[in-house]
């Protein structure tokens, strides 16, 4: 039997399972393998306009992993995975400015480059969030500081003048006295890519939800995970006892309407070329039991 | 049959189950209970004098004794609070606890933004207002005891949680545990976050009240999560329903988070437990461990 390869994504329940031994309990063989190194920001960087759906197009090594429900919806839609029916996540995520920006609303984000991932969670959350406030027209979006930790250090560095960022990062910017201008909490969903066996997958998401569980009762014990998958740079730096929980596990289904409704909402606003959007059938989309 | 009255928690799910009708779909009769929602426990004398506020020694726990498992003698069938209060409530038999699903908010820690405090550690000897017995006294020692002895922990009894936002605004306390909705207006009215004090809730219900109309709420509630989940911009204007009127002028909700969740999760015997005796080795009350009921008898499954 091959491992049963995970790829972690910056959240802490993995880090809690393999503490506490719920990998294990399951008897699960298992790897962590990441998807991107988190050792160094530029890690993350991996090409101007290249973001989470360009690394499902090119094939995770790995079993499960995890990215915006967004861009899984359009990937799994593709056939670059399924897209794990069973539950979803979802993350406190946030557009920040320096204490001494001008930006002082959402409204005066108008024409200001915000950093984001192309195609990835902080891209469609931020015009989710700033369509409210003004045209999709008017939304500057940057997609030249690659992901997640390359931004996020690309911003603490004055490269750019406004970020888009989840969990860790999030809780990062806040211990460094950066101003969140609104919150931008978005899903995200889990992809299951190569051919693992259907019982490992579950052993695994039974293994999260304890972690799940632990977290939420005593976040204080764990939050000092966020440092496994941390750009070394900044650890001396991190606090993490004065974080939140982050990314958490909602093991609720991922039902068909919702999958309708991303697939419409991502196709509308032409984020993908139409002739690239797949196939959009959600039971052919998904692993695992199909929900209505 | 009676309608179930329910008390709201200054959360998005109530509001958007009602709008979506999930209650109704279900086949409950219910009431939502706005009223006991604004329950303010400062007056404008206090906020505007020269002197400290008072203590207010009385809180969610109480409310819950008040009340035989309503949250106050005035309040609803069903309820929410943090779930060390009804855990401890349920223990000594003032309400039932619901064993099936739990809640928890993002809460944190705030200072003006001006404040001298930019560490926890720089929160010793300062005092934090909390409401007794609610969630945002244990989170608190929850989180400060990371950073601080017990001696330097130093908590002030300001009250519900609108009422620490009147205090914290009119600067009569120089810190503030609060959750949800209260942390995002104080947010935007340039307060600084200093710690996170995320927490569980729980829900309540007193004996009388069936539990099946009961569960059938929460599965409205969880319903509603899903729709939060997906795009919670078309719902956060429901903040402003619990929210009172004299702070609705001060903010724009679009820009708040999600606030509480409702986590369809079991509160298991090990949860009520642990916490039971993380509340006692604290000597948070009155009356030790061995004083109440056993699991199986204070929460429903």
């Amino acid at each position: 039997m091959e491992k049963f390869v995970v790829a972690p994504h910056f959240r802490l329940h993995e880090w809690v399972a393999e503490e506490k031994g719920y990998f294990a309990a399951e008897g699960l063989d298992y790897e962590f393998r990441e998807t991107m190194d988190s050792k160094a920001s530029q890690g993350h960087h991996i090409g101007n306009g290249v973001g989470a759906y360009q690394t499902f197009e090119k094939g995770r090594e790995c079993n499960v992993s995890g990215a915006c429900h967004w861009t899984v919806n359009v990937a799994a839609s593709n056939g670059h995975g399924k897209l794990f029916a069973e539950c979803y996540s979802v993350s406190p995520a946030g557009i920040f400015v320096p204490q001494d920006s001008k930006v002082k609303t959402p409204a005066d984000l108008k024409g200001v480059p915000i950093s984001v991932g192309f195609q990835s969670g902080s891209h469609y959350a931020t015009i989710q969030a700033l369509e409210q406030y003004m045209p999709i027209t008017d939304v500057e979006l940057s997609f030249n500081d690659g992901l997640l930790f390359a931004r996020m250090e690309a911003f603490i560095d004055g490269k750019t003048p406004a970020v888009s960022a989840f969990s860790g990062p999030y809780y990062f910017l806040e211990q460094l006295g950066y101003r969140k201008v609104m919150d931008t909490t978005f899903m995200m969903a889990s992809m299951i890519t190569g051919d693992p066996d259907p019982q490992d997958v579950q052993k695994f998401f039974r293994a999260l939800r304890r972690a799940q569980h632990d977290i939420d009762l005593r976040p204080d014990l764990y939050t000092h995970y966020y440092k496994k998958e941390f750009p070394e740079r900044f650890h001396s730096v991190m606090d993490t006892r004065r974080w939140g929980p982050g990314e958490r596990i909602v093991f609720e289904p991922y039902s068909k309407e919702i999958y309708d409704e991303t697939f419409r909402w991502v196709g509308e606003r032409e984020i993908f070329k139409n002739a690239s959007m797949g196939h959009g059938i959600y039971e052919e989309a998904i692993f695992g039991v199909a929900a209505e | 049959m009676s309608k179930l009255v329910i008390q709201p928690h200054g959360r998005l799910n109530d509001w958007v189950a009602d709008e979506k009708g999930y209650f109704r779909d279900l086949g409950l009769d219910y009431e939502i209970n706005l009223a006991s929602a604004e329950r303010n426990t400062q007056t404008v004398a206090d906020l505007q004098g020269a002197g400290p506020i008072p203590d207010i020694v009385a809180g969610a726990f109480e409310s819950y004794r008040e009340g035989n498992g309503r949250k106050g003698g005035d309040a609803g069938d069903v309820s929410c609070a943090c779930h060390w209060t009804v855990n401890q409530a349920a223990k000594v038999n003032d309400g039932i606890m619901w064993g099936k699903a739990y809640s928890v908010c993002e809460a944190a820690i705030v200072v003006p933004g001006d404040s001298a405090v930019t560490r926890p550690e720089d929160l010793a000897g300062v005092e934090v207002a909390v409401g007794y017995h609610s969630g945002s006294h244990y989170s608190a020692i929850q989180a400060l005891e990371v950073f601080l002895p017990t001696d330097d922990i130093k908590l002030k009894l300001a009250g519900t949680a609108w009422s620490r936002v009147d205090s914290a605004l009119a600067r009569k306390v120089p810190a503030a545990n609060v959750f949800g909705p209260q942390l995002y207006l104080l947010e935007q009215q340039g307060f600084r976050r200093i710690v996170s004090t995320t927490f569980m809730m729980a829900f309540m219900f007193p004996a009388h009240v069936a539990a099946q109309d009961v569960e059938k709420y929460i599965q409205g509630l969880v319903r509603a999560q899903s729709d939060i989940d997906l795009q919670p911009e078309r719902y956060k204007h429901y903040f402003l329903k619990d929210m009172p009127a004299r702070f609705h002028s001060l903010i724009d909700v679009r820009r708040f988070g999600v606030g509480e969740r409702v986590v369809p999760q079991t509160y298991s015997q090990l949860i009520f437990e642990t916490t039971q005796a993380w509340m006692h080795e604290r000597k948070l009350f009155d009356v030790g461990p061995e004083i109440g009921v056993s699991y199986a008898q204070a929460v429903s499954h």
